[in-house]
């Protein structure tokens, strides 16, 4: 079992647009909580709350972040970061949706491969594509 | 003693008594010509005058009954007797002030009654001055408040305090835990919040009566003060509920621990009324500023945190959890949203086609609920359904369900086009007592070649949940003419005993089996099984997840034709179900299954290649974990696997002459070979090495998939050669 370090919410972690920052917290609160309740052999009733609210998490925080997007015409100034921005939050919710998939049929997903997606998505998507978004957003502000 | 103070120019030995009692009621006709007569003082207010060698009027005997002393006891003597001891200096410093012209108003303080009593008295001081203006004297009016500070006193305790604990309440908890929470953050140190409800506390009251009862929250007051700092507070809120605020921590575990310790401490055995009594505590505790609400917002977390604690057992100790309040609030919103969505009209149905591959015929489809989202676009059950399975919400949809697809039946029957139509029905809606009612009135005006079309599918798990309940609601179902299919099936654990329960017309097969028995013999067996089943019980059965060709030739093979998947068709909006329809027709290689060799071979390999990445895993785990020596022959092998089997028997003899068939042979040796270094290493314990075989093994299998599945069109290209060439109606 590899030990994934609970996560504390710093200012690398800020986008800078609030109402993003304030989901951010709660996924990465979800990360941590999803950190001590699994155990190495996870069981299918808590991966299933869990995988439950990231699907919540992706409809409402997605929600959030593309209206901003629409809001500010992310696509019509970075045509390719808005693409591929939209692109990984579906990526996240099929990945999600086949989890939830698995432990229907019996497969369930490890610990260490849900900590792993998951602090993969903070590391690539929120630390990266998130902040690219937030900057733009703080600009456009800023400049209207 | 003795004090010389300066008033005015005249040096007086201050705090002797030089007339007692000299005392006037202003407003019985003052004596003394002097402007205090803003001073108008009523009962039971005495004034006192200290003058300096003149006679001040009438005397009254009021300060006789406030101090006790008679003239001939105060006349001539210091004052000191009347001054506890602890305030030495206050008459002298009033003094000071009078004779710089200053008055005093209301000033509070204590002095000694002649008994030695203290009594509270208030006393308003003003300078006496002659004709000239200048001060000769003072007069101080007193008034007896000893009662009315009592009162006050009590009054204020009360508002405070416990009167049976003595403990703080909680307005005074209130104000602490202000004070206590400023300090933490400024300190940065945690503060644990906690609400405490003792276990088995009206168990003692009922049995061994009040009394005993409020002996006993007196000594658990006495015990929580003892368990902790005299920094932190303990209070009681009322009836068995107390509260404390614990401070000072650096550590979650330090709070931890005290809870633990004040547990323990209330846990032990209670002497009330000369009998043992028992009770524990359960406690709730919220952490400061990890929880970093304000101190109602706290208190009511604590208290949640209690009933959980109440919940799990009792006599222990819960943590509220800030984040999943969080989460919580964030999913009721997503209820909210869902709730909107479906007044807003974003939820659409469409349809997934099901075929009847074998007589190549569409029998019907199944009803998907889609949400055209305004900013997410087209979301798929799967993304939303999950969150509000647990929530009434799912029933308000279900029914909505229900209600679109006998519209949606109602005009396919009037453009002639005849499809059952499938929907889901959550658990929770199954679930409901009125769930046969509601469906009566959503039925009712539809005529029975509406109804019957119309199928119910309701999970495997849901129906396991109560068996007996709705095996009489399906069969209620059954009897207004609506069928019912039992979907994901395979994923529950139904016994045969249960289906035999349960009236349903189909079994749908789990699209995980589907989409696994090409790669998992496991899910192949399952499939299997599940269909043999139905067959045995005379139902139809489903298979769902049909995404390849090869799933369909598998799926006819094992006797299942009724279709459902990608490879057929995904679901489309209803306006286009009639042209699907119009330009279906199916795939001429469904017909493979019903010839003979050589597409018999098709299926061998299928079964090969399903076989043979199983047939190495299974091998590599068992011999890695086997105590015995390492026998690197049995992977090496190659003629052992099924595969291996299949291609120097019945393959070789079939296409022994073929160039593709020739250059697997070296494709799947190198398997082997890379399957035994993978076990060598992994018994070697050497990580990096079987990370790097394990990538190689999964590249050379998808390179043996990849020939297998050349070879395998080849061959169906070959049989749909064959039929067009043959002659009509000649056996195959």
């Amino acid at each position: 079992m590899i030990g994934h370090e609970l996560i504390v919410w710093n200012d690398e972690l800020v986008t800078g647009v609030d109402k993003i920052d304030e989901q951010h917290r709660i996924l990465v609160n979800s990360i941590n909580d999803a950190n001590a309740r699994l155990s190495a052999n996870s069981s299918a009733e808590i991966l299933e709350q869990i995988s439950r609210d990231l699907l919540s998490y992706a409809l409402y925080h997605f929600e959030t972040e593309e209206e901003l997007m629409q809001e500010f015409n992310y696509a019509g100034s970075n045509a390719d970061e808005s693409e591929a921005h939209l692109r990984q939050h579906r990526e996240f919710s099929s990945k999600v949706v086949a989890v939830r998939d698995g432990i229907k049929a019996g497969n369930l997903i490890s610990r260490e491969e849900l900590l792993t997606f998951l602090n993969g998505w903070l590391i690539n998507h929120i630390l990266k594509t998130d902040k690219r978004l937030g900057a733009f957003i703080v600009a456009k502000s800023h400049a209207g | 003693m003795l004090r010389r103070i300066a008033l005015g120019d005249i040096q007086v030995e201050t705090l002797k008594v030089l007339k007692y009692p000299l005392f006037v009621k202003y407003g019985n006709g003052m004596t003394i010509e002097i402007p205090i007569n803003s001073i108008i003082p009523s009962e039971p207010e005495v004034i006192v005058v200290f003058s300096f060698g003149f006679p001040v009027g009438k005397p009254d005997r009021g300060a006789e009954q406030l101090f006790g002393y008679t003239d001939d006891e105060a006349i001539g003597h210091t004052m000191d007797m009347l001054i506890p001891p602890d305030r030495p200096n206050e008459e002298a410093e009033i003094l000071a002030r009078i004779s710089r012209g200053e008055r005093v108003d209301h000033f509070e303080t204590v002095r000694r009654h002649k008994d030695g009593r203290l009594i509270n008295i208030s006393a308003s001081i003003s300078p006496i001055m002659d004709e000239q203006g200048k001060i000769v004297g003072a007069s101080k009016i007193c008034t007896d408040i000893t009662m009315s500070k009592a009162a006050a006193d009590e009054i204020k305790y009360l508002a405070f305090y416990d009167p049976l604990t003595g403990l703080a309440n909680r307005r005074l908890m209130s104000d602490r835990m202000e004070q206590i929470l400023s300090l933490a953050r400024r300190t940065g140190e945690l503060v644990a919040i906690c609400m405490i409800d003792l276990d088995g506390f009206k168990q003692v009251n009922d049995q061994k009566g009040h009394e005993a009862g409020d002996q006993l929250l007196i000594e658990v007051a006495k015990r929580l003060q003892e368990c902790i700092r005299e920094s932190d507070t303990a209070s009681r809120f009322g009836g068995d509920e107390f509260a404390i605020i614990l401070g000072g921590f650096k550590e979650n575990s330090e709070c931890i621990q005290s809870i633990n310790r004040i547990i323990s401490s209330l846990a032990a055995p209670y002497m009330v009324v000369n009998e043992i009594a028992r009770v524990t505590a359960s406690i709730g505790a919220t952490i400061f500023p990890n929880d970093s609400g304000n101190p109602d917002q706290l208190l009511r977390h604590a208290d949640e945190a209690m009933y959980e604690a109440k919940h799990a057992g009792k006599n222990c100790y819960r943590l509220f959890n800030p984040s999943l309040m969080n989460q919580q609030e964030a999913n009721n919103a997503t209820f909210k949203k869902i709730e909107n969505a479906l007044a807003k009209g974003q939820f659409v149905l469409y349809y997934q086609p099901q075929v009847d591959c074998r007589l190549g015929k569409v029998t019907g489809v199944e009803a998907l609920i889609r949400w055209k989202h305004p900013i997410l676009g087209l979301l798929e059950p799967s993304e939303f359904i999950p969150l509000i399975e647990h929530h009434d919400l799912i029933i308000t949809i279900g029914e909505w369900v229900v209600q679109n697809a006998l519209k949606q039946l109602v005009k396919w029957q009037s453009l002639g086009i005849d499809l059952t139509i499938s929907i889901n029905i959550s658990a929770r809606q199954l679930h409901q007592i009125d769930f046969i009612d509601h469906l009566n009135v959503l039925l009712a005006g539809h005529d029975q070649n509406v109804i019957r079309r119309l199928e119910i599918e309701v999970t495997e798990t849901s129906v396991l949940e109560d068996v007996n309940a709705i095996a009489n609601a399906i069969h209620k179902c059954r009897e207004m003419g609506v069928r019912i299919a039992i979907d994901d099936f395979g994923t529950g654990f139904s016994s045969l005993a249960h289906l035999k329960k349960i009236p349903f017309d189909i079994l749908k097969i789990d699209k995980s089996f589907v989409l696994g028995m090409l790669r998992n013999p496991e899910d192949l067996v399952l499939v299997d099984s599940v269909i043999g089943l139905a067959t045995s019980f005379n139902r139809k059965v489903i298979a769902e997840g049909v995404e390849s060709i090869d799933h369909v030739l598998m799926l006819l093979e094992l006797r299942c034709s009724l279709m459902q998947g990608y490879e057929i068709a995904r679901p489309m909006p209803a306006e286009q179900i009639p042209s699907w329809i119009g330009k279906f027709a199916p795939n001429p290689l469904w017909k493979l299954v019903n010839s003979q060799r050589p597409s018999r071979d098709y299926f061998e390999m299928l079964l090969a290649e399903v076989n043979h990445r199983h047939w190495i895993e299974h091998l590599v785990n068992q011999l890695c974990e086997s105590q015995e020596s390492f026998n690197p022959d049995l992977l090496i092998d190659h003629r052992q696997c099924r595969f291996g089997r299949w291609y120097y028997g019945d393959g070789h003899r079939q296409f022994g002459a073929e160039n593709w068939f020739l250059s697997m042979e070296p494709v799947h040796q190198r398997i082997h070979q890379t399957a035994a270094r993978l076990c060598e290493h992994r018994r070697a314990g050497k990580l990096a090495e079987v990370k790097a075989e394990e990538a190689i093994l999964l590249f050379q299998q998808d390179e043996l998939d990849l020939l297998l599945r050349r070879l395998r069109s080849e061959l169906a290209e070959k049989y749909l050669m064959d039929q067009i060439t043959k002659p009509h109606g000649e056996p195959t």
